[in-house]
């Protein structure tokens, strides 16, 4: 015991040292059950929450040479649009280390995006050094079951994206090479939307730190099977024995380069003494606390709900009559195959169906890189005597000459169309961008006895699709019975999904075939009362591009939270001047959390903002480095 | 003169009727293809022709297809290439055969020829002054232009371009899955996007200048209208239809359905749109509800209400015709017997129809020039339609115009600006119903004999369009959105013998200069003139093409020389005796829509003028632009035809745009720390349809510059745009000096909604 003690006393001494040393270090004895707290850390536009559960003495199921603390950290990114995006994660993540002594017993990371999992491979990220050396310690990695490599279905989604993912870099390549031309890329809103998409993979300092290399040579080597793609997109199915990274004959295999996020899911995995596929259902109890349980709402596990706008069928799930029951899915509604109708262009059509490398078979006349017809193929003498050779080679030299008079005609370039097909390439990129969000780990978390406590809901940035497909899902805990509506009723802490952007939190739900007919019934957000939302937003840095927070859907948050707002930016845009600025801590003691309702949900519950400032020169109420919300555990 | 003998007067080309997918239906096949009748012109390969250019070139899949030559002997003999999917060739065929069979429809019904958008800015964002370089003689078709679901028409590029890509649906009933559907096979798309090219480029403001919602709307759904009732010119496919509706045009049909195949292949449903609205699940046809104009914002879908207007006012002309009909066939009950009916009430049925589609599009292709030059609104287009109509069929036997009137008033549509909606107050004013003192209007309109001069069609000598390059001082055009270095760029034609006769015309028409009075000036404008004529004398380039070009630039001098006879006029306006400045500013501007104190600021003491106060935040005085002139040619009911002068004069103002607490709104741009300051051009002006013949106006379609009101809903339009789209907005109405150059390269139409939402989220 006084060992433990007196390593809870240095751990403590050493935090307060620290620049970003905080007050308000755990005190369990002030509290029956022990307390929550909860971190919002303001990088910016990423996320990055960190929770730590500290038990009453005696109620510390750990082993005594561990601190009597438990820490859970939920994403860690900045986007690479975010200003200092990088030394603000890594003062971040310094605060992680400080706080946690380096030992982290559940990190999960949602999905595959730089703004939720840049930190564990930013350069000087201390989740690239040894615990001992100042790095991380990982108890249990918790990813998402797409994140399963050998898993059919997750490896070939795996390779839609991947086969996505380069035609965008592709796209981007050829958009820079027609710089000459009268197209100006820094205006050009298609080519500004495939850049937001390709630096969505991007790492705030673009260069692979050295010890990732190993991660890297083991994915540089597994093909994208662009067949399982096509066959995705095409019929929504991933076809028996297809899936997984082992090649077809006869398919040609391409490989694509990995992502960043690609490499940090693969680096904790390394890392993790367990990793974790979490899928739709599960209540996962957290090791060693009771009290605290997560339940896995998403990604759904069926494909065709992960795209398409077609009413989707639920896997196993009947009505009282045995038919089957259908959502309707509201995801990307013309996914669809114009993805990979650019690869001939950008020459990289190898491995795909000739329906999609060209539109007539063998009419037409190729044409090179620099817009002229390729030379007629040499024949041999007997060749050319023959009179349908003659023929095809004056059609050959008619069509070179009507591309002479007609298209490259002087003074009319400004009429040419030769980059107007890449504007559609900014459709692939959004589609992919939806779908890798909706692949996000949706987990609510539950404190106190099943069905009865507080519940927390960190949604990543699960869309439609992935919102629509946890509705039905019934949860067994103890015998008891949860469903997902009862759990989004106790919900109190709303982790606002996608930076709180228009299709990201749903409010209705519609199935033409069940009692919510055509108006739909109320779902989502729509059911929460009562609860403090946390939007990661940086509505500067997407200012022009994105609205994030959307603002019907913020002025909604702002009735449903009573204005308990907790953001990750100083701007305090959108908001409705007359309604008065949002609610959120502004000392650095803990302090009660307003609430007027007369339920008093929030009794006992407080919050503060950290001490430290990302901007020391700036006064305390300037940028702090995290909001805390602090929860007894009864 | 044996070209009478050897010239063929049409050529019969092969198209589907609608669009592929009808090919491999049982019930359709029939009527699956049509022969058109295209006028005849000589046809290079390609086709390239007057009017059109299709060059199928396909950057997306690198290639190009070889040119399709209607000369040739098979193509000739045949009515051109068999239908075929994967044959490029007659998708070239096709694409020029529907989109020349509109142009047809447009100059047999306006009078007059058809001219593309004129090129104003270079590739660099430059001011084009010279005329030749202005001049876009044909319009450009690309059948394969994108691998997307979309097709477009590109003012920037004053081409079509067609998307063809892979099906995206998984039900084989609907389309074969991942199956190649071609844009440019669809009659219904090309009639859509060959409209939105010539409505632009008869008033390319109505898209470079939207300050309101109806605007782009209009744009949209007179494109669906024409391509909706072109349907009912294909013979078989009209009396099929009767046969299958049993003449009932209200039932669910193929004639009132818009791009059935796309919508299939895109998930979208049965049809991307329905002029004949909404069905319930009986597949009755549901009652329009007023409100929805109101709640819907989005291009396509209120243009789709005033789609649905025009054909509901269709159905009701059809049933008035075809009462008697109904009545002889079932021995005066009107109630059809079951099965099919017999083939000759089928023949009548469909000839009435013809006609009344025909007399329908007639109306509303004719309602264009009765427009607004600006800031026009569906309430403009229905009394636009009632007067184009009444002018030319004084006598209303068949209750068209009633028709029209019920039908948009079932939808909400009419204008703000009358006390009823009876025929009459829905005319819009005679001018000479305005109690204008006639002796100050004749100082404004030029003499009849220049404006008979006008309306002729004279060719143009070679030094014509230099001339028209020199006609006015620089300072006293609309200034385009160059910024300052930009302008720089902007070529300046050499000295020439051109440029001394515009000068020296330029300085007997201006009164400072050379102090003269208005003789003078009188007879400046007999030299001009006189140097006219000339050019009527002079060698006779009579093809086609240059007929077309020597339009434009006759167009173009005239269009100067008003100019500037307008500038001088007002110039030496004097003041009448019992008048005061502020009454006539504002009277001129009720009138004309412009403000005119440009003219009068160093002769009158103009602080007295009581204008909206946001102009005061202006020091700039706008100056006049004659925007357009177009003589235009009409056949009346008793087939007398009448030449009439459209004039179209318009003003523009960049005004700071206010929130509503009237401070001026900024936005702030992620990569900048200042935050920049949103302006927006706000635009007033007049339609004038003069009549050369009688010297006179008769009409002046006004929207007043000086009106407080029209700044007002501009301003609330663009703060709704900006609160919906944000920055997009700004780019697409140019609200801030960064995005006005953007705003010209963007491309504005799309057939299809982008970015539809299917979902409800917040």
């Amino acid at each position: 015991m006084a060992q433990n003690k007196s390593r809870k006393e240095h751990d403590s001494t050493e935090t307060r040292q620290s620049p970003a040393a905080d007050q308000g270090e755990l005190k369990p004895d002030e509290s029956e059950g022990g307390l929550l707290q909860i971190r919002m850390y303001r990088q910016g536009l990423g996320d990055c929450f960190l929770l730590s559960i500290k038990q009453k003495e005696e109620q510390n199921t750990k082993p005594k040479e561990e601190p009597n603390a438990f820490h859970i950290l939920i994403d860690c990114g900045v986007h690479s649009w975010q200003k200092n995006g990088g030394d603000r994660l890594r003062q971040v993540m310094k605060n992680i280390r400080e706080v946690t002594g380096g030992c982290l017993d559940i990190v999960v990371g949602t999905h595959e995006h730089v703004d939720h999992l840049s930190g564990f491979v930013l350069k000087k990220s201390p989740f690239l050094k040894e615990h001992t050396n100042g790095g991380f310690k990982i108890k249990k990695f918790y990813a998402a079951w797409t994140e399963k490599v050998g898993d059919d279905v997750a490896d070939a989604l795996r390779s839609k994206h991947g086969t996505a993912r380069h035609i965008i870099d592709k796209a981007m390549e050829k958009y820079e090479s027609l710089k000459s031309t009268a197209v100006n890329l820094d205006e050009h809103v298609p080519y500004q939307q495939l850049k937001a998409v390709h630096d969505f993979h991007l790492v705030p300092e673009d260069d692979i730190p050295e010890n990732l290399q190993d991660i890297f040579k083991e994915l540089k080597s597994r093909p994208v099977n662009k067949q399982i793609a096509v066959d995705i997109e095409r019929d929504g199915i991933i076809r028996q024995g297809t899936g997984g990274f082992a090649g077809q004959a006869g398919v040609e295999q391409e490989r694509t380069e990995p992502t960043m996020c690609e490499f940090a899911i693969n680096l904790l995995r390394l890392r993790a003494e367990h990793t974790c596929y979490c899928t739709p259902g599960e209540v996962i109890p957290i090791m060693n606390q009771p009290q605290l349980r997560a339940y896995v709402l998403g990604p759904p596990t069926d494909v065709t709900l992960l795209k398409k706008d077609l009413p989707t069928k639920v896997r196993g799930e009947k009505d009282e009559h045995g038919h089957s029951s259908y959502h309707e899915t509201y995801l990307t509604p013309s996914a669809n195959l114009s993805g990979f109708a650019y690869s001939p262009a950008l020459g990289i059509d190898g491995g795909l169906p000739d329906y999609i490398r060209k539109p007539f078979d063998q009419l037409g006349w190729e044409i090179n890189s620099r817009g002229n017809l390729n030379p007629y193929p040499k024949k041999t003498k007997e060749q050319s005597k023959d009179e349908s050779e003659k023929e095809l080679k004056k059609k050959w030299k008619d069509a070179r000459s009507f591309l002479k008079q007609n298209y490259q005609a002087q003074g009319q370039d400004w009429r040419k169309i030769d980059s107007d097909w890449l504007m559609s390439a900014n459709t692939l990129g959004l589609h992919l961008d939806s779908d890798t969000n909706n692949t996000s780990l949706v987990l609510a978390l539950e404190t106190g006895n099943p069905g009865e406590g507080d519940v927390f809901l960190f949604v990543g940035d699960a869309q439609v699709g992935n919102w629509i497909s946890w509705r039905n899902l019934k949860f067994q805990v103890d015998g008891k019975t949860i469903d997902t509506l009862d759990l989004l009723k106790r919900t109190r802490l709303y982790k606002v999904g996608h930076h709180g952007s228009h299709n990201a939190t749903v409010k209705r739900y519609y199935n033409k075939d069940d009692e919510s007919g055509q108006n739909g019934t109320t779902y989502g957000l729509e059911l929460m009362e009562d609860i403090i939302a946390m939007i990661p937003v940086s509505h500067l840095t997407v200012a022009n591009r994105w609205e994030m927070p959307h603002k019907p859907l913020y002025e909604r948050l702002r009735e449903k939270a009573k204005r308990r707002i907790l953001r990750s930016d100083m701007r305090m845009e959108p908001l409705n001047s007359s309604d008065g600025e949002d609610c959120r801590p502004v000392a650095t003691g803990f302090e009660d959390i307003p609430d007027q309702s007369s339920r008093r949900v929030f009794d006992n519950w407080k919050w503060r903002m950290s001490t430290s400032n990302f901007n020391p020169m700036q006064s305390e109420s300037g940028d702090p480095l995290y909001y805390e919300i602090q929860i007894p555990l009864k | 003169m044996n070209s009478f003998s050897d010239t063929p007067s049409i050529r019969k080309l092969r198209v589907y009727s609608l669009d592929p997918s009808m090919a491999i239906q049982l019930d359709n096949f029939e009527i699956s293809t049509s022969e058109l009748s295209i006028r005849w012109e000589e046809l290079e390969a390609g086709p390239v022709g007057e009017y059109l250019q299709v060059i199928d070139i396909d950057p997306a899949s690198r290639r190009l297809y070889s040119p399709v030559d209607l000369n040739s002997r098979s193509s000739l003999a045949n009515n051109g290439h068999t239908p075929s999917l994967s044959n490029p060739q007659f998708h070239q065929q096709m694409v020029y055969a529907v989109a020349m069979k509109t142009i047809e429809n447009f100059e047999r019904i306006l009078g007059r020829r058809m001219l593309w958008r004129e090129r104003y800015i270079d590739e660099e964002g430059g001011y084009i002054r010279e005329t030749e370089k202005r001049f876009v003689p044909q319009l450009r078709i690309y059948p394969h232009a994108i691998r997307q679901d979309n097709a477009y028409y590109s003012p920037a590029k004053v081409a079509l371009l067609f998307g063809y890509f892979n099906a995206q649906t998984n039900d084989p009933r609907e389309e074969l899955p991942g199956g190649l559907v071609f844009t440019c096979l669809s009659y219904d798309i090309i009639a859509h996007e060959t409209t939105h090219a010539i409505l632009d480029g008869i008033n390319r403001r109505l898209l470079d200048s939207v300050s309101n919602p109806d605007m782009l709307a209009f744009h949209e759904a007179l494109s669906d209208i024409v391509a909706i009732f072109q349907h009912f010119s294909i013979p078989h496919l009209l009396n099929d239809q009767i046969q299958k509706t049993r003449g009932n045009l209200q039932k669910n049909n193929l004639l009132a359905q818009l791009a059935a195949q796309f919508a299939r292949s895109t998930g979208r449903g049965s049809a991307l749109r329905n002029a004949l609205g909404q069905f319930d699940e009986f597949g009755n046809r549901q009652a329009p509800n007023p409100k929805e104009l109101g709640r819907t914002t989005e291009p396509h879908a209120r243009g789709a209400i005033l789609v649905a207007a025009v054909f509901d006012a269709f159905i009701r002309i059809f049933e008035n015709r075809v009462r008697d009909l109904r009545r002889l066939a079932t021995n005066g009950t009107g109630i059809l017997p079951d099965g099919d009916i017999h083939p000759d009430l089928t023949n009548r049925f469909a000839e009435e129809a013809t006609h009344a589609a025909e007399r329908v599009l007639r109306i509303c292709i004719r309602a264009i020039d009765y427009l607004p030059p600006l800031d026009i609104t569906f309430g403009d287009y229905l009394r636009a339609l009632i007067t184009a109509d009444s002018d030319l069929y004084p006598n209303d036997a068949a209750k068209y115009r009633i028709a029209f009137i019920e039908a948009f008033r079932a939808r909400g549509i009419f204008p703000h600006d009358v006390n009823n909606l009876g025929e009459e107050s829905l005319h819009w004013v005679r001018f000479k119903e305005r109690n204008w003192d006639p002796q100050t209007l004749n100082r404004f309109l030029p003499p009849r004999n220049l404006m008979r001069s006008m309306a002729g069609l004279y060719q143009a000598e070679g030094g014509m369009s230099e001339l028209a390059d020199h006609l006015v001082p620089k300072e006293d055009e609309e200034e385009p959105d160059v910024s300052p270095s930009d302008r720089t760029k902007t070529s300046s034609p050499n000295n020439s013998r051109s440029q001394e006769v515009a000068n020296e015309i330029f300085l007997m028409i201006n009164p400072y200069e050379g102090k003269r009075d208005e003789k003078d000036a009188d007879r400046a404008a007999d030299k001009l003139l006189q140097a006219i004529w000339t050019g009527v004398g002079s060698e006779a380039r009579m093809s086609g093409r240059d007929i077309r070009e020597a339009i434009f630039v006759n167009e173009r001098v005239f269009k100067k020389f008003l100019h500037q006879w307008l500038r001088h006029r007002f110039l030496t306006l004097k003041l009448a005796e019992n008048m005061e400045l502020n009454n006539l500013v504002h009277e001129i501007a009720g009138t004309f829509g412009i403000d005119i104190r440009r003219y009068l600021k160093d002769r009158f003491d103009i602080t007295q003028v009581k204008i909206p106060e946001l102009f005061n935040k202006q020091n700039k005085k706008p100056p006049i632009e004659v925007f357009s002139l177009r003589p235009t040619t009409r056949v009346h009911q008793d087939g007398r035809t009448q030449t009439e002068l459209l004039v179209i004069l318009t003003q523009s103002i960049r005004l700071p745009l206010l929130d509503t607490y009237g401070v001026q709104m900024d936005y702030n741009h992620y990569d900048r720390d200042e935050p920049e300051k949103l302006t927006f051009r706000h635009r007033g002006g007049c339609s004038l349809i003069l009549n050369p013949d009688q010297g006179v106006i008769e009409y002046s379609i006004v929207k007043n510059i000086l009106s407080e009101r029209r700044i007002q809903n501009q301003m609330a339009f663009y703060r709704k745009q900006i609160e919906i789209h944000g920055y997009q907005a700004i780019v697409r109405f140019g609200l801030s000096k960064r995005t006005q150059k953007q705003q010209r390269q963007s491309e504005a139409l799309s057939f299809v909604h982008s970015h539809a939402e299917q979902y409800e989220a917040y």
